[in-house]
């Protein structure tokens, strides 16, 4: 892990800071309106810029979108050139144009070109809002403060800070508006709700603690570090941090070359009391390299996993601590390299298709399978697989959007050959109609057919020997059909309704038509993430019928609350999902 | 009435207005810059001479003013015939605007004699090519096409630079397999980049070629409605047949060619060997 760290810190700081102007800001009071993003602030203003020149005043405005700040009242300019003083200066950053009204024996207009100090341009005309202080009459601060650190577009770092809300002091508070997304690249996993505390950075980097929850984990804090370029980024995190069961994240990625670049994700879990010594502690590593070509890309993927981080238990009773922290030598590899293609359009045909290819190898020296009275500790594998599709087809009123039919349909196989004999076959028909219903509600009718079988060389029946589960005293011999394909028809019928930015209504309905045939109880709910959103879309046994209904509102300018629940229709006694998902968004 | 009484009542009432106009004293309204040495500033950016024994008032109660003009006050300003500030009346509140500020713009004093500003000109047509940002309101409908293998649950969003890149920033509506849109309203002038994602920075849109992409750049113009239209190619989380990369916080799993591994442990191959 320290390695990899290195690694990753090292491709973050390999490319050029950002650069961008420093404005160090100090006042009696110092007032942030989020919404707007402006900083107020009034008494005792001094404002230094990074290039030396030091403003005293009596009031500071900012408008940080449009990169420009006055200072007003009593001003007083010390830069390279001498001192100057008068009733108001403007800098508009982003044009290096500083406008000033100066008291000399009366009043006047300069105008500072370029940051030439020592050559005003005397007497030109100004925009008419230059000196203009906006109207926060009505609004209220999202925080106030003594003092700030203004990156250009890019962040802004607060000293002796109050938020207004919560009337929580802090002594330091960080936001970062860069247009730069490699910022916030994260390590972190899903929360219902996480507020986030960034209390140190700069343009290129940014330390955040967290206070979340979970239907998992409930209340824990966590802890993330942030390193960006504009083309590198590392995001290293401790999650959850007052849990023993604690995961170490390294989220990284660089561009290379302007054709190639690289990404890693490694995962330490560690089951450790505060930050003492582990009782069990594995590694999972992902590593991603991807090079582009003319009408395609070749994208290679590892994973390797160590089981133990930790020497073996002293005690030969093979576990530290309990007996569920047994110690697990394993180690397991898989590695692929595969090629996939552009979109290419078919003629002058609204139909697409694309091509990939790849090879790959798994290993595991404790097995992988056992098959034929033969452990395979080791397999190669090899993938055609091919894509075909039609993104849309208008049918009806072409001239009115909400009288249009849009067809579209998808065709996908692929089949994966593994050096233990036997070889995987997927093959995916999508075909779907939608149409806007007004200009705040949609809905569309999806029917899909997934086949998928996995075929053994001259051993299907050892492979998959027919099987007659018995869920609660009842035998399903009609199962014992299944052996290893499966084919799986699911109508699904999706609407949305949003009748304004701060209110939407989601809807999906779907119909399984399977083979085999679901049994109830035989086969749990897929695996849901912390959120508990599934994992997987769809499987083998799900239940006939299923719909999920989800409403997104906004409860505070800057936070919006998602609740979602499905419905089973009474499934083996399943009707809602024992779960809602929450998540508090922003 | 006749037409004839008519006119002559509304000649006497302009004849009256004007009488009390021209011995009206200048007044305007504005907010301050700054008070110093003898000047008064407004936002305008103008200084006005103040009368040596400027009488400084409450603009609410009309009492003097316990506190001095500073930046920020709003202010009710009296001029004498020469253009000398002789009462200002402040306010910690916005004033409503009175007086016409041309009248008196000629009282500001300034050393220098003005410039014209080639800059603030007004830029050719060409500059802009023709586009024209008044702030007005525009909706904007968004709507993306994802690539064929894009889960069918999936939700797709938009995340911008004005959501300080929220990956979940902006959750847009599913038209079919293949499309998403959302309908915002925005403000012409508005100038957004933006990425589509699938919930995560992990699982953000990559470029065709499968490298990060930079973001979208929506350059917002006067219009009554836009439409934009992209096309997701990859998602940052495709990796090589086809298979996902596992979300980070989730345990890891090693990869597993089983194709069926939700079904109940059974003859091989399920479940994998253990104990070995």
């Amino acid at each position: 892990m320290p390695l990899l760290l290195a690694f990753a810190v090292a491709l973050a700081v390999r490319a050029p800071a950002l650069a961008t102007a420093l404005i160090r800001l100090h006042a009696d009071s110092i007032r942030f309106y989020y919404d707007r993003y402006l900083i107020e602030a009034d008494g005792g203003v001094q404002v230094t810029t990074d290039d030396g020149v030091s403003i005293v005043g009596d009031a500071f405005s900012m408008d940080l979108k449009l990169n420009r700040f006055l200072v007003a009242g009593h001003v007083r300019v010390d830069g390279k050139t001498g001192t100057v003083t008068g009733a108001a200066l403007a800098d508009f950053v982003d044009f290096n144009r500083i406008y000033f009204v100066p008291i000399t024996s009366e009043p006047d207009r300069w105008t500072f070109l370029n940051d030439d100090f020592a050559h005003p341009a005397k007497g030109r005309e100004m925009p008419g809002d230059t000196f203009e202080f906006p109207d926060t009459s009505n609004a209220t601060p999202f925080l106030t403060a003594a003092g700030v650190t203004i990156g250009a577009r890019q962040f802004m770092s607060f000293r002796t800070v109050r938020l207004a809300a919560l009337h929580l002091p802090l002594e330091s508070f960080y936001l970062n508006f860069s247009q730069n997304p490699n910022i916030v690249q994260n390590s972190l996993a899903g929360a219902t709700l996480d507020l986030t505390y960034e209390f140190a950075g700069s343009a290129n980097a940014n330390s955040a603690l967290h206070l979340r929850y979970d239907p998992s984990n409930k209340t824990y804090y966590s802890f993330e570090q942030h390193f960006a370029t504009t083309k590198a980024y590392a995001a290293i995190s401790v999650n959850p941090l007052s849990r023993p069961q604690k995961f170490y994240d390294l989220n990284a990625g660089a561009r290379v070359t302007p054709t190639s670049q690289i990404s890693l994700f490694a995962q330490e879990s560690a089951f450790q009391l505060g930050l003492t010594q582990p009782l069990d502690a594995q590694l999972t590593t992902y590593l991603t390299a991807t090079q582009a070509l003319k009408h395609a890309s070749i994208q290679g993927s590892f994973q390797v996993t160590r089981f133990a981080l930790l020497p073996p238990p002293p005690n030969h009773q093979g576990f530290y601590g309990a007996p569920e922290h047994f110690w697990n030598p394993q180690r397991e590899f898989f590695g692929a390299l595969g090629l996939s293609s552009f979109p290419k359009r078919v003629g002058r045909l609204p139909l697409f298709y694309s091509y990939r290819y790849g090879v790959g190898n798994q290993n595991d020296p404790y097995g992988l399978q056992n098959y034929g009275n033969v452990v395979y500790t080791s397999w190669w594998s090899n993938y055609v697989g091919t894509t075909v599709y039609s993104p849309g087809i208008k049918l009806g009123d072409h001239d009115n959007p909400y009288k249009v039919y849009t067809l579209t349909a998808l065709f996908d196989k692929q089949r994966t050959t593994y050096s233990l004999p036997h070889a995987l076959e997927t093959a995916t028909t999508t075909v779907g109609i939608s149409r806007l219903l007004g200009s705040t509600a949609t809905a569309s009718l999806t029917y899909s057919i997934s086949h998928n079988g996995d075929y053994y060389k001259n051993g299907q029946q050892t492979a998959y020997a027919p099987v007659i589960p018995v869920v609660n005293g009842v035998s399903f011999p009609g199962f014992a059909a299944f052996q290893g394909v499966a084919t799986l028809h699911t109508l699904s019928l999706n609407a949305s309704y949003a009748p304004s930015p701060n209110l939407a209504f989601f809807m999906q309905a779907r119909q399984h038509v399977d083979f085999p045939r679901a049994i109830p109880h035989l086969v749990p709910l897929p695996p849901t993430n912390v959120l508990g959103q599934p994992l997987i879309a769809s499987y083998v046994g799900q239940p006939p019928y299923d719909a999920s209904l989800e409403v997104r509102f906004r409860i505070l300018p800057h936070y919006a609350l998602d609740i979602g629940r499905t419905y089973y229709f009474g499934f083996g006694g399943l009707r809602w999902n024992p779960q809602f998902v929450v998540q508090v968004t922003q | 009435m006749t037409l004839r009484s008519a006119a002559a009542r509304a000649f006497a009432g302009l004849a009256l207005a004007a009488l009390i106009a021209a011995n009206a004293p200048l007044r305007i309204t504005g907010q301050l810059l700054d008070y110093e040495r003898g000047y008064v500033f407004f936002t305008t950016g103008d200084g006005f001479r103040v009368a040596p024994n400027v009488e400084i008032d409450d603009f609410a109660t009309g009492k003097p003013s316990p506190r001095e003009p500073r930046a920020r006050s709003w202010a009710r300003a009296t001029f004498d015939d020469a253009g000398t500030v002789v009462k200002l009346e402040l306010s910690r509140t916005r004033l409503p605007a009175e007086g016409d500020y041309a009248a008196v713009r000629h009282f500001a004093v300034a050393l220098s004699t003005p410039v014209p500003n080639p800059e603030l000109a007004p830029p050719p047509s060409s500059f802009l090519g023709g586009k024209h940002y008044s702030g007005k309101r525009v909706t904007v409908v968004f709507t993306v096409e994802v690539p064929p293998n894009t889960p069918s649950t999936a939700v797709v969003y938009l995340t911008t630079d004005a959501n300080a890149w929220d990956p979940q920033a902006i959750r847009m509506d599913r038209l079919d397999a293949l499309h998403f849109r959302v309908v915002r309203v925005m403000l012409s002038g508005t100038h957004l980049q933006y990425l589509y994602t699938r919930g995560s920075l992990q699982s953000v849109e990559r470029a065709e070629n499968g490298l990060d992409r930079a973001p979208h750049v929506l350059d917002l113009t006067d219009a009554d409605s836009r439409t934009v239209t992209d096309v997701v190619y990859r998602w940052a989380d495709d990796v090589v047949g086809g298979t996902r990369q596992i979300a980070p916080g989730t345990i890891p799993t090693p990869f597993n060619p089983n194709p069926f591994p939700n079904l109940p442990t059974g003859p091989s191959p399920f479940p994998r060997p253990t104990g070995l």
